[in-house]
């Protein structure tokens, strides 16, 4: 309870206390040059290489996201690297699909996968959706390069209620 | 690897689906008694050709699933397609928009550590 | 009143079902919300921004910004699917350090090429600009000017730019990105058929039997195209899919015959289908009599690199490189003989087994086979051998042209397609499949943009590959690039692109939304609005072209690249431009602005303020007082219409999500060339491949040629780079969105096991990949989505921080000019 609301206050407030974190929440972040822009590669010369950092880790903790909107596709909260996706099993369909949730108490896949292309509504988990991966990923455990300023249609209904 | 404990928090959830339902025009009556009554139901606009904007909203997604396939099954209902969907906690969806100050005021900490909101 | 987020929420989906369904949704419907009509969500169509799919989506914006996207329900393309990538379209414009000013590089106020970048005003900007073109024009000419653009770019800026370079300063040193991924099949489409593009749609993926992945990897790059082969091989048992690569990626997880093959030898394989059918009598004889002619294309013909270089040296052809002589079947029945199954096996490394079931895929008469294919192909020295070589597969058997059996050159980019090819913003293009070199278009272009006789120049330009070294050797000397990240993008960076970019002598403006390299390797950077910042057009693989309006406006002082160019063509007299004696002959021009005869020629600013639609922004309209996007394409659809081509009227596409060209009488086209489908076939002749004078489509006889670079003692791997699903190109746009940076933060070297093992490494290593021209530092991944044959490494071009492109060969296909990023040696070892 407490985390969510702290969550929701958040977006709130993510611009101010950013700004001011900026350089420490980024990842590995250095001072650029004044003839330097390319942010995404900090401060290394283009002719030079910078030590690649090690392989990050997918953050495997179970917390559910909260979606910035409601199409957006929800990303995976636990580890699914090596994860079998083929014609012979669907790893993410044993714990997910309909009839296996009872004893995974994992989330159902959305409604939304039971229906096809043509708008048909089946039985089963639609053919066309079956790679998962091709719509949800893991995320790893690094910080931002860049931060987004994309601001939720959430916050702006919040402002329009307190500006009446 | 997951560890086994449920994601569930044991909290209630509530799915919040919107609906696109085609039904042929004649059989108005019947359909808007259908979606009338129906549990967690609720027609939001239509058009004359007999297109209808609904909403459902149940506490699992079996029911939503059950509640389509029940209107699907209504006598002049052609189609009934679904267009996007949210889950979320009950107690959350009952928040009220407007406390955005009151939250401001309750900023927990530990949460300055989070450097995107869309990631915990 | 007190709203629920539960209100909201619902408010909210009952407001994209209606968007979707198109009803309006009536203020008391939604007074669930505060009843102000600022406060609703308005909804509002676009194609995607990133690949060549050309999906639609439904974009939402409440005051003034995108606050979500989702599927288009109503766009046959996807059907409200999204991959990755577009479900976080909404976040792409709001990375934090979007470029809101003009940078210029100065020492103490003034220009200087090692300079700190210092924000300027576009007056400035465009002054400092100005006045280099102008210098350089008069000392060196047009071809000493140039421009790099995209199949990014919209239609009608990819217009603009081709008339800027081509009529206003006379100059064919227009080259867009396509270059790098679909030259090979543009050329493929002109030596087969004489006209380019697909002639079948995306209906094929309903129709067809079987599948045939000719290195490309669909699951990751045409990822809801993969969803329509995923639904119909799971739903229907008889179908197979072959998946061929020259290593094991996630394509291979649907594919009931999976190759891997050697390097280069795609040639062999697909000349050992080609006799198969010939040994085994599943030619179709009579489709074959009536449609199709045959010729020996020139072989010998080298790798496009550097003229002093030992391989172009030994090449006997490679200035010849496109020729061919006609021959007849039972000619090309011997070329290909040598090419046995038992043959193919043992220089591909793949068993004949497969090869040979694959091969009856194709023979099988009752099979409909669609074959599919993008940079495995295309990006390789010889992309249009083996696009030609395709379609031979599909012309001996007479599998073209009908739902099902398709060919399908598969795009890379949202709009190379509509853009770069059909536009024709190359070095030897003009709009609609002309070219520069035959006088007869030349014409008609100077007739349509109203320009006397003599003014488009008949010399071809200097492609991508070729600009490059040109700005090393200083014969290029004042750069525009728009929409990429060539610094990134390009092979062999440390050997040409950077060193062409840090010439002194050279003056380099870069556009772009985002700081990328290719800015920071700029002199000057223009800030650019992207996306539904602007009112655009994008064409995608199909066909189908799809217009989006303007949405939200664009932060700072950025502009769209199509008000860059109009504005910059203000600063210009055509007496700085054209030559004394074209304005002696014409001296109507005399005196006018490079703007006036480009845009003001009373065609282009034919629509006026009127003809705008007032619900959305347009604010090249607003800056120029004309609708400058219906008049550029009205005069571009001049070119296309009545001659196979044809574009419906621009106020359609606001309406459809999109129409496939030819759309004539009203009505768009699936499948070309056949007699019921296609409105330009002549009624009687059943097939007919207008493009060719004669109706008939050409089978090529060309061999197996080897790789520019293969392994050997030292530089003992090959390196194969490409994309990642999560990822667009050089990521300047996804890297900055959170939910992709985090599912793929960093580039990996993928690599087999044992090849690690054999070397001392372990994953998660740090090591060095290095080849002749250059070197980066990456970490080794033995268990990821890419699994390598041994020999071979695979490195995506995503990163900023790892640019592959240090390690890459600028050998291309010598007809196509393409890079073949697929092929050459390296080396690693641990840091």
């Amino acid at each position: 309870m407490k985390k969510r609301l702290a969550l929701y206050s958040l977006i709130a407030l993510v611009t101010c206390a950013l700004a001011d974190n900026q350089v420490a929440t980024l990842r590995g972040a250095t001072e650029l040059l004044d003839n330097q822009v390319a942010t995404l590669r900090g401060a290394t010369e283009l002719l030079d290489n910078a030590p690649a950092p090690s392989m990050a880790r997918e953050i495997n903790n179970d917390q559910r996201r909260v979606r910035d909107y409601p199409m957006a596709a929800p990303t995976v909260p636990h580890k699914i690297e090596g994860y079998q996706i083929d014609l012979a099993a669907n790893k993410c369909l044993s714990c997910h699909n309909r009839l296996r949730v009872a004893d995974s108490q994992a989330p159902m896949i959305s409604v939304t996968h039971f229906m096809n292309r043509d708008g048909n509504f089946l039985a089963d988990v639609s053919p066309n959706r079956y790679f998962c991966s091709q719509c949800h990923a893991s995320q790893r455990s690094v910080k931002l390069l860049i931060e987004n300023d994309f601001v939720s249609m959430d916050e702006l209904f919040t402002k329009a209620g307190t500006s009446h | 690897m997951r560890n086994a404990v449920a994601i569930d928090t044991g909290k209630d959830e509530e799915h919040i689906v919107s609906v696109i339902l085609h039904g042929r025009p004649e059989h108005r009556t019947a359909i808007e008694r259908a979606t009338d009554t129906a549990l967690g139901v609720e027609r939001v606009v239509q058009d004359e050709l007999g297109k209808y904007i609904l909403v459902i909203s149940a506490p699992t997604a079996r029911q939503v699933m059950q509640q389509i396939e029940a209107l699907q099954a209504v006598e002049g209902v052609l189609s009934a397609t679904m267009v996007a969907h949210h889950t979320e906690e009950a107690e959350f969806l009952n928040q009220e928009v407007e406390l955005s100050s009151r939250l401001l005021a309750q900023t927990d900490p530990d949460t300055a550590k989070i450097c995107s909101r869309s990631t915990t | 009143m007190k709203l629920t987020r539960r209100d909201v929420i619902k408010a909210q989906a009952a407001a994209v079902a209606a968007s979707v369904a198109g009803i309006a949704m009536p203020i008391h419907a939604t007074n669930l919300i505060t009843s102000s009509a600022e406060n609703q969500i308005q909804w509002d169509k676009a194609p995607c921004r990133f690949c060549g799919t050309g999906c639609s989506v439904s974009v939402g914006t409440k005051a003034g910004k995108v606050v979500a996207t989702h599927g288009d329900q109503l766009s046959p393309v996807n059907r409200g699917l999204n991959c990755i990538k577009g479900y976080f379209l909404a976040k792409i414009m709001y990375g934090r350090d979007r470029l809101t000013q003009p940078l210029l590089r100065k020492t103490n106020g003034v220009y200087d090429k090692n300079g700190a970048f210092t924000p300027v005003s576009w007056d400035e900007a465009f002054d400092v600009m100005a006045e280099q073109w102008k210098a350089t024009l008069k000392a060196k000419g047009p071809e000493a000017i140039g421009m790099f653009g995209s199949g990014q770019w919209t239609v009608w800026e990819g217009y603009a730019a081709s008339k800027l370079m081509k009529a206003g300063f006379r100059s064919n040193n227009l080259e867009p990105n396509a270059r790098h991924c679909m030259a090979s099949a543009v050329a493929g489409f002109m030596r087969t058929f004489g006209i380019d593009e697909p002639m079948g749609c995306y209906d094929d993926f309903e129709h067809a039997d079987a599948f045939v992945l000719w290195g490309s990897n669909m699951a990751e790059m045409h990822p809801i195209l993969w969803t329509r082969i995923t639904d119909r091989r799971l739903s229907q048992p008889h179908v197979k899919v072959v998946v061929m690569s020259t290593y094991q990626h996630r394509s291979f997880d649907l594919a009931d015959i999976p190759m891997v093959f050697k390097p280069q030898t795609d040639l062999i394989i697909a000349n050992a289908l080609a006799n198969y059918l010939i040994q085994n009598n599943k030619v179709n004889k009579d489709f074959v009599a009536k449609h199709v002619n045959f010729r020996k294309g020139t072989d010998d013909i080298g790798y496009g690199l550097r003229p002093e270089h030992p391989l172009e040296q030994k090449a006997k052809n490679a200035a010849h490189a496109n020729d061919s002589e006609g021959i007849d079947f039972q000619a090309y029945a011997e070329f290909v003989k040598p090419y046995t199954l038992a043959y193919a096996a043992q220089e591909s490394g793949v068993s004949e087994q497969a090869l040979r079931e694959l091969a009856e895929i194709y023979a099988d008469p009752k099979t409909k086979v669609m074959s599919l294919w993008t940079m495995g192909v295309n990006q390789h020295t010889r992309g249009v051998w083996m696009n030609n070589m395709i379609y031979n597969l599909h012309l001996l058997t007479g599998k073209i042209s009908e739902p099902g059996n398709s060919p399908f050159s598969l795009t890379g980019q949202p709009s190379a397609c509509g853009t770069a090819r059909e536009v024709g913003t190359f070095a030897h293009r003009l709009p609609a499949d002309l070219v520069v070199t035959n006088p007869k278009h030349r014409q008609i272009a100077e007739k349509i943009w109203r320009l006397p006789a003599g003014t488009i120049p008949a010399k071809v330009g200097a492609h991508a590959a070729l600009q490059n070294r040109h700005l090393k050797d200083g014969k290029i000397n004042c750069y525009w690039v728009q929409v990429n990240n060539n610094m990134q993008a390009a092979a062999n960076m440390m050997e040409e692109t950077y060193p062409g970019y840090r010439n002194p002598e050279n003056f380099i403006v870069v556009s772009d939304a985002y700081p990328t390299v290719t800015c920071e390797a700029a002199d000057l950077i223009l800030p650019t609005a992207m996306w539904v910042e602007k009112e655009g057009a994008y064409g995608n693989a199909e066909r189908r072209t799809q217009f989006w309006h303007q949405l939200t406006q664009a932060p700072g002082e950025s502009r769209s690249d199509l008000w860059q160019l109009m504005e910059f063509a203000k600063r210009f007299t055509m007496e700085e431009v054209w030559p004394a004696e074209l304005l002696d002959e014409n001296p109507d021009y005399r005196g006018r602005s490079m703007f006036d005869v480009l845009f003001r020629n009373g065609n282009v600013d034919r629509y006026g303020m009127d003809q705008v639609d007032t619900k959305y922004a347009n604010d090249e309209a607003d800056a120029f007082g004309f609708y400058v996007q219906k008049g550029l394409f009205e005069e571009y659809a001049e070119f296309g219409r009545g001659h196979g081509h044809d574009l419906a009227p621009f106020d359609r596409y606001h309406e459809e999500r999109g129409l496939r060209w030819p759309v004539v009488a009203g009505k768009e086209t699936q499948w070309r060339f056949r007699e019921g489908y296609d409105p330009y076939v002549e009624p009687g002749r059943g097939v007919q491949f207008y493009g060719k004078p004669d109706g008939r489509a050409i089978i090529f006889a060309l061999p197996y040629e080897p790789p520019a670079e293969s392994p050997d003692g030292e530089y003992d791997l090959w390196l194969s780079t490409g994309r990642v699903l999560e990822h667009w190109h050089s990521g300047s746009m996804t890297q900055r969105v959170p939910e992709l940076y985090q599912a793929v933060p960093d580039a990996l070297c993928y690599m087999h096991p044992d090849d690690a093992r054999s070397r001392g490494l372990r994953r998660g290593d740090e090591i060095t990949v290095a080849s002749r021209r250059g070197e980066i530092r990456t970490r080794v991944e033995t268990r990821g989505r890419n699994k390598p044959p041994l020999g071979l490494i695979f490195v995506p071009w995503f990163d900023a921080s790892q640019l592959i492109n240090k390690c890459t060969l600028d050998a291309v296909d010598p007809i196509s000019k393409q890079t073949d990023y697929k092929k050459c040696a390296v080396k690693v070892a641990k840091v």
